[in-house]
This record gives structure tokens, sequence and C-alpha cells, in this order.
């Protein structure tokens, strides 16, 4: 059942905060895989970087904070 | 009494003065003006009780700027941009009103084109980004109550009027600062700087250090850009300029022409340094050291003196006994150093005589050296390339909008933002995309905050007026450098927006911070946006340039013998004119991307990335050259019979260029083999001039002088593109090019 996010007596929805924590997991994932120089495999990172922010925002939504 | 106003007016314009610094005093006033007109805006608009009053404040915003020419050609262009936005709203509502799946797509490709001419025209520009950014909101702002849309586009041109009024007012009223005396500080800056740079070459001929070179060509091409904007700004609010505005074009023509020059002449340096070049031309230093004089004199006055102190431009003469015992190649040295000063001294005077005629327009009116033209190409991908960036992140905006509504509110307003802010992107001119986001995230907390500190202890309007006019006061006075720009925009648009001000004024916490969080998704999805169709890493859009410039060499190169036939089509005609266009702009913008990278992950210093993009500068203007020397001698006689020879020499600069087309990596060339088969080939065509010259004299073909200097020209212009491939070549091989090339987020 999806709910709001109350922090600090404020309610937040859940989107936001998928997704803000969507770009963070993203943005951790691209510096494990340029620290690895694992990222030369991907044709065009952006568009990886971008899905990945998708998928992460869609996962955490699904299973995480349902929204 | 009247006396006592004027006594209270001067000392009121003279405030601070001795005081206070004259940047702090500026900077003070250039506060307090956007702060004052926005809180008078929407006094006014309370006043006249119109629907949103923050709107007046938003045209305040819109044409907040220091100078009066600055903010007039803004109201100029904001006026009908927005009349014609809302005509534009009106039409798209009226056609699509029951099809919504249709009128946002439309309105996406409506603000994409849009922003492809927003950027295409530098000093009107302003006019293209008006009309879809009203279309956006007049559209948005009726959801959910489409039958409104006229009422809104009206309101919209209404508080536009309003706003641009007052602080049109305000600008006139309060210490008035016209264009004219900031563009004419900016010309003498530009002079200087183009004397210092005859400096810095003059010494780089004995102490060989480039780097300060580049780095005042740099402050050159700023200053340039810098000026050429003011002139546009100061045709709106004074006389004097807007009477000679096509002179002042010619002004800014001439001093880039005289830019590539210098760039040219820096090329020659090596030249410059032998000996049979200065037993040629006597008075080459003394010359060099006059050009640099005269663009030094012309910032004393009295202007109309330098016309009779300097009647004729500086003209360097060869000595022609010296000249004749030289062999083929050396004389085409000494033809081409000679023909490069006298250019410059013949611009230089050009320079001298706008630069008296604007300061005393009693002086005859000059007249150009070159003939400056008034169409440029209008294509560019890099336009292309951001406007379509621009539509792909509105897109990620109005599909979050569409499918997931966020957050919590029945309006357009996440739509707004968003749709805003992926036009706004546009004028941003550093590209990290995170970096943008974070302003708008930054700037929507600071907002909610502000709002929940201030609003609730207000007691009455005449308490808000002061509390607009501190909070838009401080921002304007803290956010000063352009790097600050989205942070500065997103504050006073979430400060005005969000508590929507009206007469009916109530505290709504969770509206406001409903808009908050609207803001800040829509600040990181448009942040997000901007990875989709460009990389956003500079290397790899450094890397992009590298090779369009190439692409335009060999494309050049290729076309050369049938452009000189007279043998293109039309839409060929089209390329090479792009083409040209393209090896003069693509170094500038190298410059500007070499500027964002992070030189210490590339393992590259910023002496070497700057000699690489200065070699690049070089290409460029020896292409040009190439191109203008072989179009103007391709009919004499004497290149038509070595032809042939020129065509297999451009034949193997075509290779190398298609190779460095295809890649980075320059260490299969061996620039020793090359800067030997360039002296072989040299030696080559000397044995085949004098052969040339020896059957035209058999024949009794008569060569004239002017055919002959053709002739050196062309085998001069040649041997300087080898020798700046070969430049590139060496620069080119000391840089970990694998680094650049490797994909990485």
């Amino acid at each position: 059942m999806p709910h709001e996010i109350s922090l600090f007596g404020i309610y937040f929805p859940p989107i936001l905060i998928n997704f803000a924590l969507g770009i963070t997991m993203a943005l951790g994932t691209a510096v494990v895989l340029n620290y690895f120089r694992l990222s030369r495999f991907f044709a065009y990172p952006p568009i990886v970087f971008i899905s990945m922010v998708i998928l992460y925002t869609c996962m955490l939504s699904s299973f995480v904070i349902l929204a | 009494m009247s006396a006592r106003i004027e006594t209270w007016k001067r000392s009121f314009q003279k405030w601070g003065d001795g005081s206070i610094s004259q940047e702090l005093k500026l900077r003070i006033i250039d506060s307090i003006k956007p702060a004052l007109g926005m809180s008078i805006a929407i006094a006014i608009a309370f006043v006249l009780d119109f629907e949103e009053p923050y709107w007046a404040a938003f045209a305040v915003l819109m044409m907040s700027f220091s100078t009066t020419g600055q903010a007039f050609r803004r109201a100029l262009l904001g006026i009908p941009g927005t009349f014609l936005g809302g005509a534009a709203a009106l039409t798209m509502f009226a056609l699509f009103s029951q099809q919504p799946i249709f009128l946002i797509p439309i309105l996406i490709i409506f603000c994409g084109i849009f922003m492809y001419f927003l950027q295409a025209f530098k000093v009107n520009g302003y006019i293209f980004f008006t009309i879809p950014f009203v279309c956006l909101v007049v559209i948005t702002t009726t959801i959910p109550e489409i039958d409104h849309a006229f009422f809104y586009a009206k309101a919209r041109l209404e508080e536009t009027c309003l706003g641009m009024t007052i602080y049109g007012a305000i600008t006139l009223l309060l210490w008035r600062r016209s264009a004219l005396p900031v563009l004419q500080e900016k010309v003498t800056v530009l002079l200087g700087l183009h004397a210092s740079l005859f400096d810095a070459q003059v010494r780089q001929i004995n102490t060989r250090n480039r780097e300060e070179v580049f780095a005042l060509q740099r402050k050159v091409l700023r200053a340039l850009e810098g000026v050429e904007k003011l002139i546009g700004f100061a045709v709106t609010d004074s006389f004097e300029v807007w009477q000679n505005q096509k002179l002042w074009h010619e002004f800014v023509f001439h001093s880039r022409e005289l830019l590539w020059a210098q760039l040219r002449w820096g090329w020659l340096i090596p030249e410059l340094r032998k000996e049979y070049v200065n037993r040629c031309l006597p008075g080459l230093s003394q010359k060099t050291r006059m050009l640099e004089a005269r663009l030094h004199a012309m910032k004393d006055k009295p202007h109309a003196g330098h016309r009779k102190t300097y009647p004729t431009p500086v003209r360097l003469e060869r000595d022609e006994k010296e000249f004749e015992k030289l062999s083929h190649f050396h004389r085409g040295q000494v033809v081409i150093v000679q023909s490069g000063l006298n250019k410059m001294g013949n611009l230089v005077h050009a320079l001298m005589q706008y630069h008296c005629f604007f300061h005393d327009e009693s002086l005859p009116v000059p007249k150009p050296f070159l003939k400056r033209p008034t169409w440029e190409f209008p294509l560019d991908i890099d336009y292309a390339h951001y406007a379509l960036q621009s539509i792909g992140s509105f897109i990620l905006i109005a599909v979050t909008w569409f499918y997931f509504f966020p957050p919590g509110l029945n309006s357009g307003q996440f739509l707004q933002l968003g749709g805003a802010f992926s036009l706004i992107a546009i004028f941003v001119t550093s590209r990290a995309p995170l970096q943008y986001a974070m302003s708008f995230v930054l700037a929507a907390s600071i907002a909610v905050v502000l709002y929940v500190i201030s609003i609730p202890n207000l007691t009455g309007y005449y308490e808000l007026g002061p509390v607009i006019f501190l909070v838009t006061f401080c921002i304007y006075f803290i956010l000063v450098k352009p790097s600050q720009a989205p942070l500065k925009l997103g504050m006073t648009l979430a400060w005005l927006a969000f508590p929507k001000f009206t007469n009916t004024q109530v505290f709504d916490f969770q509206y406001v911070l409903n808009s908050g969080m609207n803001m800040m998704l829509a600040g990181l999805l448009v942040g997000a946006g901007n990875y989709l169709i460009t990389y956003p890493l500079p290397e790899k859009r450094f890397l992009r340039q590298r090779r369009r410039l190439f692409s335009c060499a060999v494309y050049l190169l290729k076309m050369l013998p049938k452009e000189a036939a007279g043998n293109v089509t039309f839409l060929e005609r089209l390329q090479l004119m792009a083409c040209l266009q393209g090896v003069r702009k693509i170094p500038q913008k190298m410059l500007k991307i070499a500027e964002e990278m992070d030189t210490k992950k590339l393992g590259v210093s910023r002496s070497q990335l700057g000699k690489l993009v200065f070699s690049c500068e070089l290409l460029g203007q020896a292409l040009i050259s190439l191109h203008k020397a072989h179009m103007e001698g391709h009919n004499m006689w004497i290149i038509k019979e070595l032809s042939d020879l020129f065509h297999e020499w451009q034949q193997k600069k075509l290779k190398i260029f298609t190779e460095l087309k295809e890649s980075v990596d320059s260490a299969k060339f061996d620039a020793d083999d090359i800067a030997n088969r360039i002296q072989k080939r040299v030696e080559l065509l000397e044995k085949e001039i004098e052969q040339a010259l020896q059957h035209a004299e058999e024949k009794g073909v008569v060569i004239e002088a002017a055919q002959t200097e053709k002739l050196y020209m062309v085998l001069e212009r040649n041997r300087g593109l080898s020798n700046i491939q070969l430049t590139y070549l060496m620069l080119s091989k000391d840089i970990p090019w694998q680094g650049w090339t490797e994909p990485r987020f």
C-alpha cells in the first residue's frame, strides 16, 4: 500500500524519496564501475546511467518504499 | 527649492564615492534596482488586482541588468515575445484542446525548435526564449481549467508590460548607467590586448614562450565577445551607437580579423628568426613595434590628432636585391611575412580610423579595409545537440508528470517548472548536469525555509514589500558569479512563485512544500535528462570537436581542385561554406571545453592542452589561408603548370587528416620521417619551379610579378599546413589518448 514518508514531521511522497535514492545508487554504481574500469564495456555510458536511475527507482518503488 | 532637489540628486548619484570601492558600489546598486523593481511591480499588480501578481516580478527578474541598454533590449524583445508566446499557446489550445496527447508533444517540439534559434542569434536571441517560455507558462497554468487560456495569456502580457515598464523607469531614474561608457571602456581594453599580443609575439621570437601568447589570445577572444554583446545593448540606449551601428559592427569585424592575422603572424615566428628574412625585410622589428605603438596611442586623446599623426597604414617594403638572391621557397617565406605584416598594418589603421570616429563624429566617416560578410551559414551541430538535449529533458519531465503526477497537486506546476528548467539549461555555460540539478534542489529548500520564517510573521502588506525587497536584495548581492546563475534564478523563482502573493494572502505550508518538492524533482530530472543526447564529460565533447575539425579539413582538401575548377554543385558549395566556418569556430569551442576538463584525471597538463588547442587553431587558419591562396591563384599559368605537384602534396596531407579523423592515436606517425619528406618535396618543387620558369622564358610567356607573388603564397601556404600538421602530431604524441577515449560515466 503506497504511503507518504514522514521526515521531521513533514510528509514526503514516496516517488521523490525513491528517485533521490535511485540517483544516489546509480551514482555509486557508476563510481564503482569507473574505479574498476568496467565502464569501458558499455557503448554509451550516459544512457546506462539514466537506465540505472530508472531501474533503481522502479525497484525501490516496487520492493522497498512502495509508491 | 529646485536647487535643493538638484543637490540631493547629486549627492544621491555620487553616494559612496571615495568611501567604498567602485565594485562594491556597483554590486549594491545592481542588487537594489531589481529588489525595488520587484517590490513595486508586485504592489502595483495588487492595486490593479491582477490574477498572478508575481508574474510582474518575473518580468523584472528577466530584465534585471546593470545598464539601461541591456534592460531596454530585453524589454523590446520580451514584450513582443510574450505576445507571440501567448498567441502560440492559444493556437495550440484551439487546435488540440480535445487531444492532450498531441498538445504536450507539440509544445515540446515547439520549444526545441526555438531553443536552436535562441543559440543561433547571439544578441536578439532572447525573443526565441520568451516565445516558448510564455507558451509553456500559459498552457501549464491553465491545467486543469483549459477554458481560462485566453485569460492567462492576457494576464501574462499585461504583467510583463507592467514589470518591464517599472524596471525600465528604475534604470532610467536611479543610477542611470548607459551601455556606451562600458562599451568604450571594453574597446580600450580590447585594443590594449591587441597591443600586448604584438609585444608577447615579439618577445616570443627570443624566448620561445608560447603560453603567454595563447593566454592573451584567449583574452582577446573573450573581450571581442563582450564588445559584440555590448554593441547590441548600447544600440538601444545610446543614439551615437544606434546611428553608427554598422560602423561599430565593422570595427568588431576588423578587430577579429586582426586577431586572426596576429595568430597567423605568431605561426610565422620560426621564419622571423631567420637571418635572410630580416635581411630582405630590413624594417621588420621596427614596423612591428610601430603597430604596437599605434594601438597604445589610440587610448589617448585627442582622437582627431591621431589621424594627422598617422595618416597612412604601416607598410613593410622588401629589399628587392636581397630578395632576388634567395631560393623560391625562401622567397615564399619573405612574401608571406611581408604580406602578413602589411595586412596587420592595414587592419590597425582601419581600427584607428573607426576608433577616432567613435570619439569624434566631426571626423570623416571611415572606410572599411575588408568587406564584412553580412550572412553566416546558420547550421551548427552543437546548437542542434543542445536543443535536442532540452527536448529530451522536457520529454522526461512530461512522461513523469503524465504517469506519476508528482507530488500530489492537481495542476501543471511540475510540468511548468520542469519545462522551464529544460529551457533555461540552454543558457548554462558549464555542462555539469548534476551541479545544475543541485542548484535547484538547494534553491527550493532555501525558499521553503524562507517562507516558513517570514510569511506567518507578517501582519500586513506594508511589511510584505520590505520583506520581498530584502530577500531579493540578498539573493542578488550574494550570488554574482556566472556559475551561480542557476541558483540565483532558482531562488528568485521559488521565492516569488511559491508563496503565491495575492490580495487574499493565506499561509499554505502544504502547497509551498509540495511546490518545493516539485522543483527539486524537476531539477533532478532535468539534470539527469542532460545525459540523454550529448556526452556530458568534457573530454568526450573535446574529442567530438576534434573529429569534426578533421572532417572539415578532409572535405576542404578533397574539394579544393574541384572548387578551383568551378565545378561544385549548390549543396557542395553549402558544405564548403560550413567547413570553412567550422575550421575557424571549432578550435574556439575546443578552447572553451578545455577549460572545463579535469586535467589530473586525464594525465595531461594545462599547458599541454593549451598548446594542443593552439595547434588546432593554427590548423584552422592554415587551411583557410591555403584555400584562399588557391582560389586566388588557380588561374595563373605557373600554378597550372605545377598543379599536379601541388595536388599530390595535398593528397599526402589529406591522407594524414583522414587517419587523424578516424583515430586519435598519432603514435604511428613518424614525425622525423614526415619532416624529411616535406624537405624533399620542397627541394623537388624548387627544381620544378626553376624548370617551369625556364620553359616560360623559352616559350616567350611573360610572367608578371603578381603571378610569382601568388605562386610564392601557394607554396608557402602548402608548406605552412604541412608544418602545422607536424606540430600537431608532435604535440598529440605526448597526450595519453587512451584515457580520453575509454567509455566511462
